[in-house]
């Protein structure tokens, strides 16, 4: 401050208003800015939510509760269930984690246990590329590559394993009374496209994620347990035990969170899982999931209760990936609040 | 590997059982030490962090290192269960025998070593488990399976580590929930379950507060009677408080080594001088 001139009030700049101005405005526009991006993107779930509900009203008035309960997907006869689409997409998220999440636990377990660093980087970085394929072009080898293969060897072999296990299935007699019945777990001759090729076409594409998120908690596993551990004698599978267990519950998110992923994914699917509305125990017959129903049927629906159909089969898709990411979100932030 | 600690054992067992017949704190230059170390050096990559160590530790005795900061006591200290193997780019030479067992044979069975060897680390490390599971571990992951054996061990380490009156009504709750000193406490008791021969404390009580470090410095003692126990500090009064024998490091070597007393009152080297009188470290 120099003494020729006389203080300037605090909180006020010599050099004068313009570059103040502009530095207010900048403050007020990018808070402002940042504001409305918030607005919007609640706004379009909200809106998103409308939509899908109005769109399914007709169906949800019409069909109700028994949209659940039927199996036939039917246009030309005006019947509509979200049966064997919810079965499909159960069944396949469920071979897909049966078989993901062993494989993706086990990369994290040798990224951040096992592998001298000069490994580690590269296979991490290899694990997120297979994140960046497109969908579509993990359908193509799957239709072209992987389905073809099971149908030629994969499932033969598997046939000759699992043929005589049995599960059981709801059926019905001709007198209409319902009861148990056993039904083969694989039925029926290889074809390639069906629950089990949709199935491991998904475990395949959320290896990424589940990797990644289950690398980074067990990062977090401290060194002073790591060598607490190691000082009494344990191994290190008996140590690397200790640092899953530790890490569970973030390592229960990465899960859901391929869940949720598993749910809605689409494309890569529908190439291989032979589009049928049918329920079947046998890993062979072919199946559509709810994603896939949407993606294949939706420039045909071409009257009032058909198109409402549909809108109510997005709606209860966008409700299960919705509560799945919700419950992921939940168990994460409950893991960050113990560290 | 198991028969091979299990016979030195017995050595060791024979011996001290003669010393148990006298006054164990008299005598303590007939004993066999627990401890040989010869020619220790030790690498971290290239550089040497420790240079050409020979030192006996005492059975039966509390022997402490004593050094300034990075004076390599500690990585000496991880030598001796060769929790340095965790280490990448740590390798070792020389030899250490404990019971006359050559723990950086080829042949050595490092979670059997480590079993014979309990670690208490700097900073407590329970784990996220009950206070009860905790001290189950080690015997859990050693294959001791039995429900009444498991639970007598585990009452039985903590009656030891003296934390059995503070904790009996609430076993089965979570470790994390206990004070600093009850945790190392409960690391002392996990550490002495699986019955070790040797139990090496890296500055045990750095992180408690005097009273903690005061409960933790008498069960030390009273350990001893019992097992070979070798503490590193920084603190001085802690080694004459707690020690019968005393060996000061620096720079990587062991500069001095024998009883307490004549280490704090009489030493031989200028560097041992200097350094507990207090003009550096």
């Amino acid at each position: 401050m120099s003494s020729g001139r006389t203080n300037p009030t605090i909180g006020t700049r010599a050099d004068g208003g313009a570059r103040q101005l502009y530095r207010r405005w900048l403050d007020h526009t990018v808070f402002g800015a940042s504001f409305i991006g918030v607005l919007a993107m609640i706004a379009i779930l909200l809106i998103v939510f409308a939509v899908l509900i109005h769109g399914a009203w007709m169906a949800l008035t019409k069909i109700g509760w028994h949209f659940f309960a039927t199996q036939a997907w039917n246009p030309v006869t005006d019947q509509y269930g979200v049966l064997a689409f919810m079965y499909g997409t159960g069944l396949t998220t469920f071979i897909a984690l049966l078989f993901g999440v062993p494989a993706s636990i086990g990369v994290a377990i040798f990224i951040t246990r096992m592998a001298p660093p000069f490994l580690a980087g590269p296979v991490s970085f290899l694990i997120e590329v297979l994140a960046a394929i497109p969908s579509v072009a993990y359908g193509l080898w799957g239709a072209f590559v992987m389905s073809p293969w099971l149908q030629n060897y994969g499932e033969n072999w598997l046939y000759h394993v699992l043929r005589h296990v049995k599960l059981i299935r709801v059926g019905k007699y001709p007198n209409n009374h319902y009861a148990w019945f056993p039904a083969n777990l694989v039925h029926g001759g290889p074809s390639g496209s069906d629950f089990l090729a949709g199935g491991l076409i998904l475990a395949i594409m959320i290896v990424p994620i589940i990797t990644a998120i289950t690398r980074d908690v067990l990062l977090q596993f401290p060194t002073e347990l790591e060598n607490g551990a190691r000082g009494l004698g344990a191994t290190w599978w008996q140590t690397t035990r200790l640092a899953i267990n530790y890490c569970r519950i973030g390592i229960f998110g990465a899960v859901i969170l391929g869940m949720a992923r598993a749910i809605g994914e689409t494309m890569a699917v529908i190439m291989v899982i032979g589009n049928t509305d049918q329920v079947r125990a046998s890993l062979f017959a072919g199946g559509q999931t709810m994603s896939g129903v949407l993606a294949n049927e939706f420039l045909e629906a071409d009257h009032p209760i058909y198109l409402s159909a549909m809108f109510y089969v997005a709606l209860v898709l966008m409700v299960s990936t919705l509560v799945t990411n919700m419950l992921a979100r939940t168990l994460l932030s409950g893991i960050n609040r113990r560290n | 590997m198991d028969s091979r600690f299990a016979v030195n054992r017995q050595v060791g067992a024979v011996v001290n059982t003669q010393d148990l017949s006298e006054n164990a704190h008299d005598n303590h230059h007939i004993r066999r030490p627990a401890i040989q170390m010869r020619g220790v050096e030790v690498y971290y990559g290239k550089g040497r962090a420790v240079h050409g160590v020979d030192l006996d530790v005492n059975s039966r005795q509390v022997t402490a290192f004593i050094g300034p900061s990075g004076c390599g006591k500690s990585t000496i200290l991880r030598c001796m269960n060769r929790m340095n193997d965790l280490i990448r780019g740590c390798r070792v030479r020389g030899s250490i025998q404990i019971h006359g067992a050559d723990i950086y044979d080829r042949r050595t069975d490092v979670m059997e070593l480590r079993k014979r060897t309990g670690m208490v680390f700097q900073k407590p490390n329970p784990f996220p488990k009950t206070i009860f599971e905790n001290v189950a571990y080690p015997l859990r992951i050693h294959g001791i399976r039995g429900r009444t054996q498991v639970a007598d061990k585990v009452h039985q380490s903590l009656r030891m580590a003296g934390l059995w009156d503070e904790v009996k009504d609430r076993l089965h709750t979570s470790a994390l929930a206990l004070s600093g000193g009850q945790q190392q406490r409960l690391c002392i008791a996990r550490a002495i379950a699986i019955d070790p021969d040797v139990l090496l404390m890296d500055e045990p009580c750095s992180a408690l507060d005097p009273i903690a470090t005061k409960t933790i410095e008498g069960l030390i003692s009273d350990l001893s009677r019992t097992l070979t126990v070798v503490v590193v500090t920084h603190n001085m009064h802690q080694a004459m408080r707690v020690a019968h024998q005393t060996a000061f490091f620096f720079m990587g070597n062991l500069v001095e080594s024998g009883p307490t007393d004549r280490i704090f009152n009489n030493p031989t080297q200028p560097q041992t001088l200097a350094y507990v009188t207090g003009q550096f470290g």
